[in-house]
C-alpha cells in the first residue's frame, strides 16, 4: 500500500534530516552572502566599468546562467584540487554555489541600479556630486532597498540549487536523504520528509520575500517597482 | 588543454546531445499542453474553489522543492504504482511535472496581463464571458506566452542535466562517464559547457528575435515585468 | 556685471538640430524667463548650461570660467575631467520638472546631503543649514518626512531648497510647475518670487505667461532651437518685434 508509511522510522531519522537541513541552510546563506559581495562588486563594474570590463562581466553572467549548475559544481569539484586548493566538501560546495549565485546576483544588482529613474542621477550631478558619489550616496542605497525582496527570493533559489551538491557528496539534505534511502530501502518516508523540509524553508523565504516587497512598496508608493525576479524567468532549478 | 582529445570525444557526445534535446522538447510540449489547460482552469475558477486550491498547491510544491527531489520521486514512485517505464520516460514525466508548475504561472500571468478594458469592450458589444475569453483574451495572451515558453525550453535543457542522477545517458551523464574513464575533467567540462551554452544561446537568440521582431506589438507592457512579479 | 555668457551654442540629436547658434548673456541678479512652444529647445538650453547635456559646439562661460572645459596656454580647448565638471556644477542650481528628490532620504537629508557629502561640512552644520532653508521654503515642519509623503508642490519646494544649499551663483528652473495643479503651482511660484526678491540670479523655463510677466526682467522667446527675440518684459509684451513672437503671444495671452 502506497500510503502505509512507517511513522516510527520517520520519527527515528528526523534528527538526521533536521541536521542535514541545517547544513543546507548554512551553505546556502554563505553562498548568497558571498555571492552578494561578489555580485555587488562585479555588478557595479558591469554598470560603470570600462566597456571591455562590462563585456567580460556580461560573459561571466551569460556563462553562469547559460550552463546547467551541475557543470559548475563538477568543475569546481575537480578544479580546486588541481590548483592545490584543498577544501572539504562543505566549503567546495560553498565555492561552487557562490559562483552560481554571483552570476544571478550581478544581474539583480544591474537591473536594480538601472531601474532607478534617470532623474535621480541628474539631480545628484546638479548639486555637484561626481559619478562615484552619485552611485554611493544616491543610487546604491535605493537599489539596495529594491534588491532586498529579490535577494530573499534568490536565497530560496539557492537553497533549491544546493540540492545538486549531493552529487559531490556534500552532506546536505538531499545527500542525507539519498543515503537513508539506500541504507534502509525505504523511499516514500524519506522523500516525504526531505520534500517537506525543502517546502518549509523555501516557502518561508518566498513568503518573507513577498512580505518585504509589500513592505517596501508601502513606504514608497511612488517608486514601488522592486525588480521582478521572474521578469526573465531565469531560475536555478 | 588536449585539443585532440576534445575532437576525439565530440562524436561520442552527439547521441547524448540528442537525448538532452529530445527529453527537453518532449517535456516542453507535454508541459505546454497541460500547462495551458490547467492555466485556463486556474483563471476560470473562483478564488476559493477546489480547483484553484489544488492547482495552487501543485504550483507551490513544484516551486518549493528542488528538481532533483522531484526526479527521485518519479524514479521511485512510478514503478511502485505499476508503471515500469524506461529511464528516458521517467525523465520526461519528471521534467513535465516540473515544467507544468512553472507554465501554469506563465499562462496565468499572460492572461491576467491583458488590459481589463478588453473584457469591458467585448461585453459592450454583447459578448458573453466565455466568448470574450476565447475570441478576445486568449488570442492576445497566446502571443504573450510565446517568449516565456521559449525561455522555458532553455530552463528545461539546463534542468535535464539533473537526470544524470537517475542514469539517463544524456549530455551530463555521458560527460561524467568520459571523465571517469579518462580523468580529463577540464576538457570534458569545457566541451559540455560549450555544447549546453550554444544550444541555450541559440534558443535565447530565437526568443529575442521573437520578442523584438514578431511580438513587439505590445513590448512596453510586456517588459514592464509586473506580470511575472508575484508568485500567487 | 556679467554672470553667464552662452556663446555660439549648438546641440544636435543625431542630425536634428536642438539648439542652433545660441548667444545669450545673463547679468547678476537678473531674472530671465524662457518661453516658446514645446520642443523649441528651452529645456535643452538649460540642460546644456550645467552640462547635463554636452553641447556639440560653443561655450558656456560662468563668472570667470568656462563650464565643461578650459582654454590652456596654447589657446587650445581642454575638456574638464569629471571631477572638475562636478566642482563647477556646484555654482549652478537646478530644479527639475519631475522634482527628483532622493527617494531614500528624509526631507532634511535631501537638502543636507549636498553640503554634507559634496562640501564635506559636518553633519550638524549641514543639518542646520538644511533646516534654515526648509524654513525659507515654508516646509520646516516636514523635515523628518520622506518625499513620498509630500504633495508635488511641497516636493518641488524641497528641490529648490536642495539646490539653494549649495549656494549657487545661478539657479535654473526647468518647467518647475508643469507637473502641478494650479494651487500647487501658486505655492511654488510664491517661493520662486521670494527668492527673486532676494536678488538671486535665475533662468526659468515655463509655460505660465502670467508668472513670467510678474517675475521676469528679461524674456527670451525661442522657436525651433533658435533665439528669436530677447527683450525686457515691458517691451516684449507691449511691442513684440518679430512676427513669430507676435504670433506666439497672440495664442497665450
Amino acid at each position: 500500500m502506497l500510503l502505509a508509511l512507517d511513522i516510527q522510522f520517520m520519527w527515528q531519522v528526523l534528527p538526521k534530516i533536521l541536521a542535514a537541513s541545517w547544513v543546507t541552510f548554512q551553505i546556502s546563506v554563505l553562498a548568497v552572502v558571498l555571492g552578494i559581495i561578489l555580485g555587488l562588486a562585479l555588478g557595479m563594474f558591469r554598470v560603470l566599468g570600462a566597456p571591455p570590463i562590462q563585456t567580460l562581466i556580461q560573459w561571466f553572467v551569460d556563462f553562469v546562467r547559460g550552463v546547467p549548475p551541475l557543470l559548475h559544481i563538477a568543475f569546481i569539484y575537480f578544479a580546486l584540487p588541481s590548483f592545490h586548493i584543498q577544501l572539504n566538501e562543505f566549503w567546495t560546495g560553498v565555492v561552487a554555489l557562490t559562483i552560481i549565485a554571483a552570476g544571478y546576483e550581478i544581474e539583480i544588482v544591474r537591473s536594480a541600479i538601472e531601474s532607478i529613474e534617470r532623474g535621480q542621477r541628474e539631480a545628484a550631478l546638479s548639486i555637484g556630486m561626481n559619478e562615484r558619489m552619485a552611485l554611493f550616496y544616491i543610487l546604491l542605497p535605493q537599489a539596495g532597498q529594491r534588491m532586498i525582496p529579490t535577494l530573499t527570493n534568490e536565497l530560496a533559489n539557492v537553497i533549491k540549487a544546493s540540492s545538486l551538491l549531493s552529487v559531490i557528496s556534500v552532506n546536505e539534505l538531499t545527500k542525507v536523504g539519498n543515503a537513508l534511502i539506500f541504507e534502509h530501502f525505504v523511499f516514500a518516508e524519506v522523500l516525504i520528509q526531505v520534500a517537506v523540509m525543502y517546502l518549509i524553508i523555501v516557502s518561508l523565504l518566498m513568503w518573507l520575500s513577498s512580505w518585504l516587497e509589500q513592505h517596501f512598496s508601502l513606504t514608497q508608493p511612488l517608486q514601488n517597482s522592486p525588480i521582478s525576479h521572474f521578469s526573465e524567468m531565469q531560475e536555478i532549478r | 588543454m588536449d585539443i585532440e582529445f576534445i575532437v576525439d570525444i565530440l562524436p561520442r557526445l552527439l547521441n547524448p546531445l540528442k537525448v538532452t534535446l529530445l527529453v527537453s522538447i518532449i517535456s516542453l510540449t507535454l508541459g505546454t499542453l497541460l500547462g495551458v489547460s490547467l492555466g485556463m482552469i486556474w483563471v476560470a475558477s473562483t478564488p476559493r474553489s477546489f480547483q484553484r486550491l489544488l492547482l495552487n498547491s501543485y504550483v507551490w510544491f513544484v516551486r518549493g522543492t528542488p528538481i532533483i527531489i522531484q526526479i527521485y520521486i518519479a524514479f521511485f514512485l512510478l514503478p511502485k504504482v505499476g508503471l515500469n517505464l524506461d529511464v528516458f520516460w521517467v525523465g520526461v514525466v519528471a521534467l513535465t511535472f516540473n515544467s507544468v508548475g512553472y507554465q501554469i504561472e506563465i499562462v496565468r500571468a499572460a492572461i491576467e496581463s491583458i488590459n481589463q478594458g478588453q473584457w469591458e469592450a467585448a461585453g459592450s458589444i454583447g459578448m458573453t464571458q466565455r466568448m470574450t475569453f476565447f475570441w478576445i483574451i486568449l488570442p492576445q495572451s497566446a502571443r504573450r506566452m510565446i517568449p516565456p515558453l521559449t525561455n522555458e525550453l532553455s530552463n528545461l535543457i539546463k534542468a535535464s542535466s539533473v537526470l544524470s542522477v537517475i542514469s539517463l545517458f544524456e549530455l551530463t551523464k555521458a560527460g561524467d562517464a568520459i571523465i571517469a574513464s579518462s580523468f580529463k575533467f577540464a576538457e570534458v567540462l569545457l566541451l559540455l559547457s560549450v555544447l549546453y551554452f550554444s544550444l541555450i544561446q541559440a534558443l535565447s537568440a530565437a526568443t529575442k528575435y521573437l520578442e523584438t521582431e514578431v511580438f513587439n506589438f505590445d513590448k512596453a507592457d510586456f517588459e514592464s515585468g509586473k506580470t511575472f512579479g508575484q508568485i500567487y | 556685471m556679467l554672470l553667464l555668457s552662452v556663446q555660439n551654442l549648438c546641440k544636435y540629436y543625431g542630425s536634428t538640430p536642438a539648439l542652433v547658434n545660441i548667444n545669450l548673456d545673463v547679468h547678476m541678479g537678473e531674472h530671465v524667463v524662457l518661453i516658446g512652444s514645446s520642443g523649441s529647445g528651452k529645456s535643452t538650453l538649460l540642460r546644456c548650461i550645467n552640462y547635463l547635456e554636452e553641447p556639440d559646439d560653443g561655450r558656456i562661460w560662468l563668472d570667470g570660467q568656462y563650464i565643461g572645459g578650459h582654454i590652456d596656454q596654447a589657446n587650445q580647448w581642454v575638456k574638464d575631467q569629471p571631477s572638475e565638471l562636478a566642482h563647477k556644477r556646484r555654482d549652478i542650481g537646478m530644479v527639475f520638472q519631475g522634482f527628483h528628490l532622493f527617494a531614500h532620504l528624509k526631507i532634511i537629508d535631501n537638502v543636507a546631503i549636498g553640503p554634507r557629502r559634496v562640501l564635506k561640512k559636518s553633519k550638524a552644520t549641514s543639518r542646520e543649514l538644511a533646516r534654515y532653508l526648509l524654513d525659507k521654503v515654508h516646509l520646516g515642519k516636514h523635515a523628518d518626512k520622506y518625499p513620498w509623503q509630500l504633495s508635488g508642490g511641497e516636493q518641488q519646494r524641497v528641490a529648490i531648497a536642495r539646490a539653494l544649499a549649495m549656494n549657487p551663483k545661478l539657479m535654473l528652473f526647468d518647467e518647475p510647475t508643469s507637473a502641478l495643479d494650479p494651487r500647487l503651482t501658486h505655492e511654488v511660484f510664491q517661493v520662486v518670487q521670494e527668492l527673486a526678491n532676494e536678488g538671486i540670479t535665475m533662468m526659468i523655463v515655463t509655460h505660465e505667461i502670467k508668472f513670467a510677466q510678474k517675475i521676469a526682467d528679461t524674456i527670451v522667446f525661442m522657436e525651433k532651437g533658435e533665439i528669436v527675440e530677447v527683450e525686457t518684459v515691458q517691451k516684449i509684451f507691449s511691442d513684440p518685434q518679430d512676427e513669430r513672437t507676435q504670433k506666439f503671444l497672440s495664442y497665450v495671452l
